[in-house]
């Protein structure tokens, strides 16, 4: 078509380590609108942009702009091209004006001095122009936020962009500055422009775009127009399952309580309340699943059990002994283990052996030592090689870096090591995230035994709607740091209910919620 | 994945040696260019330390310190903390030695039993002030680098005030202590050299780190600290203790390495500047890749440059300083991971991509 400005045609990029971030994805934005493209963490928003912005390699597929194929080698180039990007994360000086924030890179000169006073005349212009309302001259560590985003946004303006990604702009601002920036986003629609606006809110993508785009697990799964959808029939393709598969388990008889979390409120690092009050229990032989859009405080409510993170209010028992107070260490051996998301940030150090990862955190226990003093290299090879082979991880002898390993079998390091050190309950924050068909299965049938035969307890917390419905036996919605829905029968949950819990268009009351705590 | 495992090992020792190499041809160059006998030049400093007994025996004087020096620094490295307390604790231990052994001339104790005493009172000395930038960093976050490199200078003028004030020797024209008395000096292995017993010394230290390293429950924390902190404390490791400990324990085996060097080489102390000897155990513990079991290979070669150097500088018009520039240009691309990083990668790729088809097969 040729009113397409930019369209990116069967793109697809896998990762160093094997992981397939987009596998044949199509996007085509049109002149003059603001064209959404939504989908969860992890779906591939942020690949696909990074491809278009240059800073990425892609091995399929083609760019085309104003119908002309392109082949962008850099952001410097993408910008050339007319694309602009509005980072979440904004790249300014804080000690620089407005002015001099906006022409780094293309500044103005006079002879060879900076030309201060063309440099504001520059960005004032065109922030007049457009109603941005930001001031050339201030200082942009002075700034609120909502501002420091225009500055962004006049850095595109001024370099000419004719196409403008949004990447999560309203995580930021407050509703006020939200508005705002709707309507000059509006306004800039008017004058020509084209702007992709990523986001998972829905009711933002209702009100604003023309256009929607959804991509899953890296695959777009659809587009349209807005107008033809409701929040429902979007919020089905966001969250919706590719392939049910089907998991054998018995049912669980749960026993005595392991993990219970009463009134727990945690603040992130901004001390921004992001858990606001939740109850909950996980009891041994049961698997507890936690479902929720990425980012409503299902990550806090993890690194708060595991001692990670410091609750602002609320108690957290562990086999009946309060946490509060403990180190890490204490609080591991009241019986937890936990398996992060992050996985080359908080379950391995990468540069090391495999052999070194497996036995981390428990290297410091007397049955390893002779004389109470130096390890027991006997004692620790055998561990280590009955390990490997219990889960399957592909290499020689363990004495290789685990960086050298496959995505999946790092993975399987980790549970590995986290399975095995005795503990009864997991805690498990997206255990299968970006892992290949085989290992997903090795840890999610690990998980079940755990439970069915060990009397383990795990608190699964996932965005995988596969996983949250086929292994927990009971399973919570949380939405912006509470819980708003509990269901006691997992079998009988829709894929479509589930959705708008999980979106926040629905959302059970205290009595509804039986059985919780 | 074995042969990758080779090719990395193999590659690893191919760069080493192409790291010599092209820093030899550059020097190489630029002697020509600055001398009228650039044949000799190389000689000297290619071959010089190894043509005569005392030359070598300047090497080996300088590797036992580097052996000290160096494997201390490994612990300091391995934990990613760049704490150079070491320099100064160096000079510190030896100061504290040579003041103790000339104010108690003569002491009635079995000469080995009072060098060891020396030894240790050296070791401890070094520990103790090492302790003062460590605990800064860990439990206040004051950036090891800078509080100790400050501390460094003082702790320089402090040894030049207890120098000055308790055993200066007024018949020298420059400031230096005493002579150090006959019992307390480290026998030497051969004689009319710098070769030790504090060679011995050098080793087992050596080998005692390399046993903390790989086979304690203490050197296994250290390592994962230091390769990734916040995997450490997920796993519940006490981080501000193990790298104190790392810490400590660098500043400890520097200030070994001072009090060895002291009571081996030298008969009087004289050190009025930083040594140096601390900061080039930093490059034996880079040269070496962190590991302890590397240290005399890397100790070696450094003992070799600097002592090729030193010939240099007294046997033809080449100044010291247009030394040390080759010397850091072979350190440069020993310490740079990614020289010839493409080639390796491309290697590693193959081979990849060949067992994975192997597999299929």
């Amino acid at each position: 078509m040729s009113e397409d400005i930019l369209s990116m045609e069967h793109i697809t990029k896998v990762y160093e380590n094997g992981f397939i971030a987009n596998e044949d994805v199509s996007l085509s934005v049109r002149k003059g609108e603001i064209h959404a493209l939504v989908g969860e963490n992890g779906a591939g928003k942020t690949t696909l942009m990074n491809i278009l912005f240059g800073f990425i390699p892609y091995q399929e597929g083609r760019i085309l702009i104003n119908g002309e194929e392109v082949h962008i080698t850099g952001p410097l180039d993408a910008i050339e091209k007319g694309i602009g990007m509005v980072h979440q994360h904004f790249m300014q000086m804080p000690s620089l004006t407005v002015a001099e924030n906006v022409v780094l890179g293309m500044e103005p000169v006079r002879g060879v001095i900076f030309d201060r006073q063309e440099a504001a005349k520059i960005t004032q212009e065109i922030s007049d122009k457009y109603d941005l309302k930001v001031n050339a001259d201030d200082i942009v560590a002075d700034l609120p936020i909502g501002l420091r985003q225009k500055v962004e946004l006049l850095k595109a303006l001024v370099r000419n962009c004719k196409l403008l990604i949004l990447d999560e702009p309203t995580a930021v601002l407050t509703p006020q500055e939200t508005e705002e920036l709707f309507v000059q986003l509006k306004e800039l629609k008017k004058n020509g422009f084209s702007i992709i606006f990523i986001s998972h809110k829905l009711e933002e993508v209702m009100k604003l775009c023309d256009r929607v785009t959804v991509l899953r697990r890296g695959r777009s799964v659809g587009s349209g127009e807005i107008k033809d959808l409701t929040t429902a029939e979007l919020s089905k393709m966001i969250v919706g399952r590719d392939v049910v598969t089907e998991i054998e388990k018995e049912k669980s008889e749960p026993k005595k309580d392991i993990l219970s979390v009463e009134g727990l409120r945690c603040k992130n690092k901004d001390y921004v309340e992001v858990v606001k009050g939740i109850d909950l229990k996980v009891r041994a032989g049961e698997i507890l699943g936690v479902a929720g859009v990425e980012g409503n405080g299902q990550v806090e409510v993890a690194e708060a059990i595991t001692g990670m993170l410091i609750p602002s209010g609320g108690n957290i028992r562990i086999n009946g002994k309060n946490i509060r107070g403990k180190t890490i260490k204490q609080i591991k051996d009241l019986g937890l283990s936990y398996i992060s998301e992050d996985r080359l940030k908080y379950g391995c150090a990468p540069l090391m052996p495999i052999r070194e990862n497996l036995m981390a955190d428990r290297i410091d226990r007397k049955e390893y030592k002779k004389f109470g003093l130096f390890l027991d290299r006997k004692k620790i090879d055998d561990e280590v090689k009955q390990l490997i082979r219990e889960y399957e991880i592909k290499c020689d002898d363990g004495e290789e870096e685990i960086r050298m390993l496959s995505g999946g079998n790092i993975q399987k390091v980790i549970v590995a090591r986290e399975m095995s050190s005795g503990a009864n309950l997991i805690v498990a924050n997206q255990p299968t995230r970006g892992i290949d068909v085989g290992t997903t299965d090795l840890i999610r049938k690990t998980l079940i035994r755990k439970t069915r035969e060990e009397n383990v307890g795990v608190l699964l917390i996932t965005s995988d709607l596969n996983e949250v419905l086929e292994l927990s036996d009971r399973m919570i919605v949380m939405k912006d740091g509470q819980i708003v829905a509990h269901f006691n029968d997992v079998k009988k949950v829709s894929d479509e209910q589930l959705g708008e819990y999980m979106l926040g268009i629905r959302k059970m009351s205290p009595e509804e919620m039986e059985g919780l705590s | 994945m074995k042969k990758i495992k080779q090719a990395n090992a193999l590659f690893e020792f191919i760069r080493i040696i192409a790291a010599l190499l092209i820093a030899y041809a550059i020097t190489l160059l630029l002697i020509v260019l600055i001398t009228d006998d650039p044949i000799d030049a190389v000689y000297h400093f290619a071959i010089g330390p190894f043509t005569t007994k005392r030359r070598f025996g300047q090497l080996i004087g300088k590797f036992i310190p580097y052996l000290l020096t160096g494997t201390g620094m490994c612990f300091v490295y391995a934990s990613n903390r760049f704490n150079l307390i070491g320099e100064g604790v160096y000079s510190l231990s030896g100061c504290i030695v040579a003041i103790l052994a000339i104010k108690n001339a003569g002491i009635a104790l079995p000469p080995a039993l009072w060098i060891a005493i020396l030894l240790i009172i050296g070791t401890l000395v070094g520990a103790a002030v090492g302790l003062i930038p460590a605990l800064m960093r860990e439990k206040l976050a004051i950036h090891e680098i800078v509080s100790s490199i400050m501390l460094n200078f003082a702790l320089l003028y402090l040894t030049n005030y207890l120098i000055k004030t308790r055993v200066a020797d007024t018949e020298i024209t420059y400031l230096g202590s005493t002579m150090l008395p006959k019992e307390v000096k480290l026998t030497a292995l051969v004689n009319g050299t710098n070769i030790h017993s504090g060679l011995f010394i050098g080793l087992l230290a050596v080998v005692v780190a390399t046993v903390i390293f790989y086979r304690t429950s203490l050197g296994y924390h250290i390592r994962i600290c230091g390769s990734n902190q916040e995997f450490a404390k997920v796993s519940g490791i006490n981080i501000a203790r193990s790298l104190i400990i790392a810490q400590v324990l660098g500043a400890a085996f520097s200030a070994l390495g001072g009090a060895v060097d002291i009571l081996g080489v030298y008969d009087r102390y004289m050190w009025t500047a930083l040594t140096q000897m601390g900061f080039d155990g930093l490059l034996v513990a880079v040269l070496s890749k962190k590991k302890p079991q590397y240290v005399p290979l890397g100790a070696f070669l450094l003992a070799y440059m600097r002592t090729g150097a030193t010939i240099l500088n007294y046997k033809t018009d080449i100044p010291l300083e247009f030394v040390q520039v080759m010397q850091a240009v072979v350190i440069l691309l020993i310490a740079a991971e990614q020289f010839l990083g493409k080639y390796k990668n491309a290697l590693i790729f193959r081979l990849a991509k060949q067992e994975k088809g192997e597999k299929n097969v």
